[in-house]
């Protein structure tokens, strides 16, 4: 006869130094049972926070947010403004890839990062300015084509911290580029970015508008020494269906470039419009703000599927726009009276390189709309002019060295969207950086755009962990007021709902000792949800089992051999991987066998 | 001259030991026949259901995990279907089967323990219930496998399960079921050739068809009285649909149909562990969820076929991050409605059997 | 009536001093065995059910019963307030001394036993029902329901089950020609398990009833009664009738090795051995049938015993009688022979015209 036995004992590990005590385990322990102390004796340290890693311009988020919990909003400014020029801006209209990447969204909701970045840059009173120094003039003269958020961007760093003299060629009356013209004034009202672009100013930027340049080799020729092409990509893509050359069929991008142009367009009451990311969004709203009353978007794929930011599809539908998922247009015919816009729905299929599933047309199920204007805006691509003589890729963006951002041609280089395609403001600006960086290195610099604006910080105490409950509120201006004017449609915050929003930072930037870190005697049921709640692989669930047959042999085990590493195998249960580089200092906290 | 005789009422429970637990039986009797029963029960009541309305939705899967704490597996799937259908949470098909997978195995290891506490009952000294409780020992390894616990899992989410299966156990499974068949079939023939098993359930706590069904039984119990009802094949949730396999039915509705459908059942499981082992895609096993996600207001229900009965949540949802409602529709606690019709007339020594087979776990029945 | 006189002794001693040493001798016998029982049903039954059994005191754990005992006597003595006090405190000694007091008769080895009686299997009839009325003491004066029904399907069973035990005894006891154990024993030349095969199967199952053993164990029933009529005892009285159940079966074993077995005899080994050997194995056999029978109902319990034990065991008794006297030279090999035919034939022919109904009772 055998008899199977097993030994077993169940491990939570802990690990001091991926620890940060932000009790967030604590919090989720069904039964309460984990006891936490912080100390402010042990060291105390700074590690990179992962909004700040996920930002592409490394904006130290992190540092900021506990500037405005100490009611600092100035030395926030002063942090931001570290590493972008267009602190507002970001607070208007970021597209926060810090806020998707945030630890506190494994808990609940992300910290609202962007709107406590408009709190600070709402409540500045610019003591960054007293901080800001220049560099002396290195005599060197740099063009930069384009007065979009790269190109001013680099225009700034290579300005105010390299001594170059700058000057920006704008083709259209005023600088901003797409900040400007593809993005409508209720998200960013003119006078933020005018604000920001004339602080660019102050550096000694000289902003020559309306200057279209045809041939950068020219200004080469000229007395600039490097040329930086941020043309960016105001082309909007055709959508290559039959009848398409309608003048009532406009260009997404062109579309909203007329209305800031201050161009009378007159739309009817049906507009359509084509399209899921955000200037489709745009597009519907400001023909809504047109006097357009019926406005409605078509996009061949889900709500799941679609670019845009979820904050805007949000406000979009609620204007009382609808969104027509799952519809593609076929065919354009159009007399006199209407436009006839021909669609066939889709259904979902299998997923493509990009990791969406590809939408395929259903047989027979066409169906037509009455339209009086269609605007198109599936995408942009960069518009170069034909003397410009330079290679292009995928969706006519320039090709360049993916560090440098040089391009083939000797001392010219680009950035922005002229090489990424459509892209963010932010994502441009680290492109404005890193050109700004690789233009001085260039011409003789040494290549550091770095400066320091902000106080050193001082670490107090972690109190407590963070606060529970979601982010406050925002609130928008009345539907009436959003549909008649070009008004600022989002509220900022007061000073109130930022400081009860910092507060729910984990502030995973900190590292403090953790003083005691231990389970209240037997009330643990190891059911593991603080293993998955810590966001800092700090804590670790093992156990152990053995099974052995014997024939009629009995023996005792001590608890301490029913722990030896001979008779324990680990296996699939938490992340055993983690065991492994578990630091020494590691506890264990054992359960009784 | 009759003898001048007396009724009296014995008290069986809340501490016995043929009451599984705490549940008490105020039966009055006639000598050794039951004239009379009440059943009380509330002596396990933990106030699960109030609890859970000031816990988050996460932390109320450990919570159900001790309602029927012999088949946790069946109630976290409940619950965490109901919440997916509340959120709209997709599943990956992997996990989908990963659920099946343990939904059965924990079937098996119910319906075993169900056998062999039958056996108990009937006075065989626990040795039926040791052999049965060493093969569920076999699927507790798995358990313990794949989530480190034999009891007490804790392994489905919202949105899927919360690791995928160590590598060492599809083999182990395999092993199992190639193994198992043989192992009910010699249970099965131990016990039912026996002639004192077979004197002691045939015929003994009938419930038939008609009261079955109108005091809304579920599961083995309802299936004995000769009903061809499972909500794997009524209402097919999760990946049921995609499975071949037939629901056994009794037709007397005594104990021994009871058993002898739970034996039964047992080899459709290995049917579908098997199938589930050959379809098994591979892929992601978890749709991430916020630890504190807010489900939108709304109200969901699901119910599975557990191995004691339709297990049923009904979640309501203010859309906060902890339910506004919790409620269970516990399949055994509704299987018990019809003990007193089952037992009354019968002696004490049949009043035990009858209560076993209808196979109860207290936890879910008090909540 | 008690028929021993001192010059009937083999042994020349003082009779009062052999008495005295002969009875603390088989006292002593009787308590080791039982904690000897107690350590060997545990673990035999622990094989059985696929586990270890007792294995941490002592070597194999030898020494588990020194730690019940030991745990059981240290427990605090309940008596029910409201229960019959003399009553509740003389049970467990009535019950406990009848079973000491047959093992009397019993031969240990070749005349090694307290008295010789000549009417020995009828003392041990007479005296073994007493114990069934120290246990309804202890039903009745525990003044709970569950010890009452305990003790009322006690005595209905024991009257029951006396009758086919009485009647399987008789076979013996004529082809023995004896009712003295030792004469018994020694009239064994094939042991008459072999010539009374039916009669030792009837002995044999109503012993099991008659110490309440499973499937008879509805005394205590312990699924349905909790502990029957012992429910309200601990401590010491606890272990009375604890060492009574354990004795009672070291008895019955004794009883039935001494009758059916061919008692102390055997070759090789010193008849004394072969005495204990034999009681094991029997006792084995009742671990055995414990570990795998469930129990019966109590109406199946007297069906059984009235309907089929009871007409077998009269048939059995014509048989023998037949046999004892028609057939006293026929040669013991077709005796055997014929009694296993007859056997098999009786049961099978019984079985089809018998079954354990499972019918609702009334109402």
């Amino acid at each position: 006869m055998t008899v199977s036995r097993r030994i077993r004992g169940n491990i939570l590990a802990w690990s001091q130094d991926s620890c940060i005590g932000c009790y967030t385990c604590a919090r989720n322990c069904p039964h309460g049972c984990i006891e936490i102390e912080t100390s402010d004796r042990g060291e105390k340290g700074l590690i990179p926070a992962p909004c700040t890693q996920a930002c592409p311009s490394h904006v130290d988020a992190a540092r900021y947010i506990r500037c405005l919990s100490q009611d600092k909003p100035d030395e926030a400014v002063a942090v931001i403004r570290e590493k972008i020029p267009f602190p507002s801006v970001c607070g208007y209209i970021c597209a926060h890839s810090c806020e998707s990447s945030c630890n506190r969204s494994l808990i609940d909701q992300p910290i609202a990062i962007r709107m406590l970045k408009r709190f600070a840059v709402d409540n500045d009173s610019g003591v960054w300015k007293q901080r800001s120094k220049r560099a002396p003039s290195s005599g060197k003269q740099v063009a930069v084509i384009g007065a979009g958020p790269a190109g001013l961007t680099a225009a700034y760093y290579l300005s105010k911290l390299c001594g170059h003299k700058v000057t920006v060629f704008e083709a259209l009356p005023k600088p901003g580029g797409m900040m400007r013209y593809g993005i409508p004034e209720y998200r960013l009202p003119d006078k933020i970015l005018t604000d920001n672009i004339r602080e660019i100013e102050k550096t000694g930027v000289k902003i020559l508008t309306d200057t279209r340049v045809d041939n950068p080799e020219s200004l080469l020729r000229e007395d600039f020494n490097a040329v930086f092409i941020a043309i960016g990509a105001h082309q909007a893509i055709e959508l290559g269906i039959e009848g398409e050359d309608d003048p009532r069929i406009l260009g997404g991008i062109d579309f909203l470039r007329e209305v800031k142009l201050g161009k009378k367009i007159v739309l009817g009451n049906r507009v359509a419009v084509i399209g899921g990311g955000n200037s489709a969004m745009d597009s519907a709203r400001t023909a809504l703000r047109l006097g357009a009353r019926d406005v409605s978007i078509i996009y061949r794929r889900t709500r799941a599927e679609m670019p845009a930011s979820p904050e805007e599809i949000e406000e979009a539908l609620d204007e009382g726009i609808t969104i027509l998922f799952l519809v593609a247009p076929t065919r354009v015919t159009g007399d006199n009276k209407c436009l006839k816009l021909e669609c066939v729905r889709m259904k979902l299929g299998k997923e493509d390189a990009s990791g969406r599933r590809r939408p395929e047309p259903i047989e027979g199920s066409d169906f037509v709309i009455e339209l009086d204007n269609i605007i198109s805006a599936i995408g942009q691509r960069p518009k170069l002019p034909e003397k410009f003589e330079l290679d292009t890729g995928r969706g006519n963006t320039i090709q360049t060295d993916q560090d440098t951002l040089a391009t083939a041609c000797k001392g010219i280089f680009a950035g922005g969207d002229a090489v990424l395609g459509p892209a963010t403001v932010i994502q441009a600006i680290a492109q404005g950086r890193q050109a700004a960086i690789s233009i001085d290195k260039y011409l003789g610099g040494s290549g550091i755009i770095d400066e320091t604006l902000a106080l050193p910080e001082e670490i107090t105490d972690r109190k407590g962990g963070p606060r529970e409950g979601l982010r406050p509120k925002t609130s928008a201006i009345p539907h009436q007021q959003r549909l008649d004017s070009f008004d600022g449609v989002e509220i900022g915050w007061d000073k109130e709902s930022a400081l009860a929003e910092t507060e729910r930072c984990l502030q995973c930037d900190l590292t403090y000792e953790v003083e005691k870190y231990q389970l209240k005697g037997g009330s643990c049921i190891y059911c593991g949800l603080c293993v998955e709640a810590c966001p800092f692989d700090a804590l670790f669930m093992g156990y152990s089992y053995e099974r052995g047959t014997y024939r009629f042999v009995e023996q005792t085990l001590s608890k301490e051999e029913l722990l030896t590493p001979e008779v324990r195998k680990p296996s699939g249960y938490f992340r055993p991987e983690i065991e492994k580089t578990l630091p020494e200092q590691t506890l264990l906290i054992n359960r009784d066998l | 001259m009759a003898l001048k005789t007396e009724l009296f009422v014995i008290n069986l429970g809340p501490l016995h030991p043929s009451t599984h637990g705490v549940f008490r039986m105020l039966a009055t009797m006639d000598g050794e026949v039951i004239v009379e029963l009440e059943p009380v029960f509330g002596y396990l009541h933990r106030g699960i259901e109030k609890l859970a309305e000031n816990r988050t939705y996460k932390q109320n899967i450990p919570f159900t995990d001790r309602m029927d704490y012999i088949a946790s597996m069946s109630n976290e799937l409940s619950y965490v279907m109901a919440v997916e259908k509340l959120a709209g949470i997709q599943v990956p098909e992997r996990a989908e089967y990963l659920r099946v997978i343990m939904a059965e195995l924990q079937r098996i290891a119910s319906h075993l323990i169900a056998v062999g506490s039958l056996a108990n009952d009937l006075g065989a000294f626990q040795t039926p219930f040791l052999y049965m409780f060493r093969e569920r020992e076999r699927i507790l390894d798995l358990f313990d496998m794949v989530c480190g616990q034999r009891l007490l899992y804790n392994y489905m989410r919202f949105g899927g399960v919360s690791h995928d299966i160590p590598d060492e156990f599809l083999p182990a499974l395999k092993k199992l079921l190639k193994h198992f068949p043989g192992f009910i079939a010699e249970y099965d023939q131990l016990l039912a050739d026996n002639e004192i098993l077979l004197a002691r359930t045939k015929g003994i706590g009938v419930l038939p068809k008609k009261l079955a069904i109108s005091s809304s039984a579920s599961g083995p119990v309802l299936r004995a009285s000769g009903v061809k009802w499972d909500i794997r094949k009524a209402d097919p949730y999760s990946v049921y649909d995609r499975f071949d396999f037939d629901i056994p039915t009794g037709s007397a509705g005594d104990c021994y149909d009871r058993y002898r459908v739970r034996i039964a059942e047992m080899y459709q499981s290995i049917r579908i562990l098997n199938q589930a082992i050959e379809q098994l895609p591979s892929g992601n096993v978890l749709n991430k969820v916020p630890l504190r996600f807010r489900p939108p207001v709304g109200e969901a229900f699901a119910h599975i076929e557990a191995p004691k009965g339709e297990l049923g949540f009904y979640i309501v949802s203010d859309g906060s991050e902890k339910p506004y409602r919790f409620h269970v529709r516990s399949s055994i606690l509704i299987n018990l409605t019809a003990l007193r019709d089952m037992i009354i007339g019968w002696k004490l020594a049949d009043a035990i059997v009858t209560f076993g087979s209808i196979d109860i776990c207290l936890g879910e029945v008090d909540r | 009536m008690m028929q021993f006189a001192p010059q009937e002794l083999l042994w020349s001693g003082n009779f009062w001093l052999h008495l005295l040493l002969f009875a603390g001798m088989i006292i002593t016998f009787i308590l080791l065995m039982v904690m000897f029982f107690i350590w060997y049903e545990r673990r035999l039954i622990g094989r059985f059910q696929v586990r270890l059994g007792p294995n941490r005191a002592g070597p194999f754990g030898l020494l588990q019963p020194v730690a019940d005992v030991l745990k059981i006597l240290t427990k605090e003595d309940i008596v029910p307030s409201k229960g019959d006090k003399i009553v509740f405190w003389l049970a467990p000694i009535i019950a406990l001394a009848p079973v000491f007091m047959m093992f009397a008769v019993i031969p240990l080895q070749g005349n090694a036993l307290l008295v010789d009686l000549n009417i020995g299997i009828l003392y041990i009839i007479a005296v073994s029902s007493v114990a069934s009325i120290g246990i309804f003491m202890a039903g009745w004066g525990s003044y709970n329901k569950y010890s009452l029904i305990g003790a009322m399907r006690d005595v209905a069973q024991l009257i029951s089950y006396e009758i086919p035990l009485v009647l399987s005894i008789v076979g013996v006891v004529l082809i023995a020609g004896s009712l003295s154990l030792n004469d018994i024993v020694e009239a064994q030349t094939v042991p008459f398990i072999l010539l009374q095969p039916l009669g030792f199967l009837i002995f044999f199952i109503g012993s099991l009833a008659e110490i309440n053993r499973t499937p008879f164990d509805l005394v205590e029933a312990d699924s349905e009664i909790v502990a029957g009529y012992n429910i309200e005892y601990s401590g010491m009285k606890f272990a009375t009738f604890f060492l009574m159940e354990y004795a009672e079966a070291l008895t019955s074993s004794a009883i039935i090795t001494t009758l059916f077995l061919g008692g102390w005899k055997g070759p090789f080994l010193p008849p004394f051995l072969w005495f204990i050997i034999k009681v094991i194995a029997v006792f084995s056999l009742i671990v055995w049938v414990r570990s795998t029978i469930p129990r019966f109902r109590i109406d199946q319990v007297m069906a059984f015993a009235w309907k089929f034990l009871l007409p077998l065991a009269l048939i059995n008794l014509l048989l023998t009688s037949m046999q004892v006297v028609f057939f006293q030279e026929a040669s013991s090999l077709v005796i055997i022979i014929s009694s296993l035919v007859i056997m098999a034939a009786l049961i099978l022919i019984w079985s089809k015209f018998f079954r354990l109904g499972g019918n609702s009772t009334g109402l």
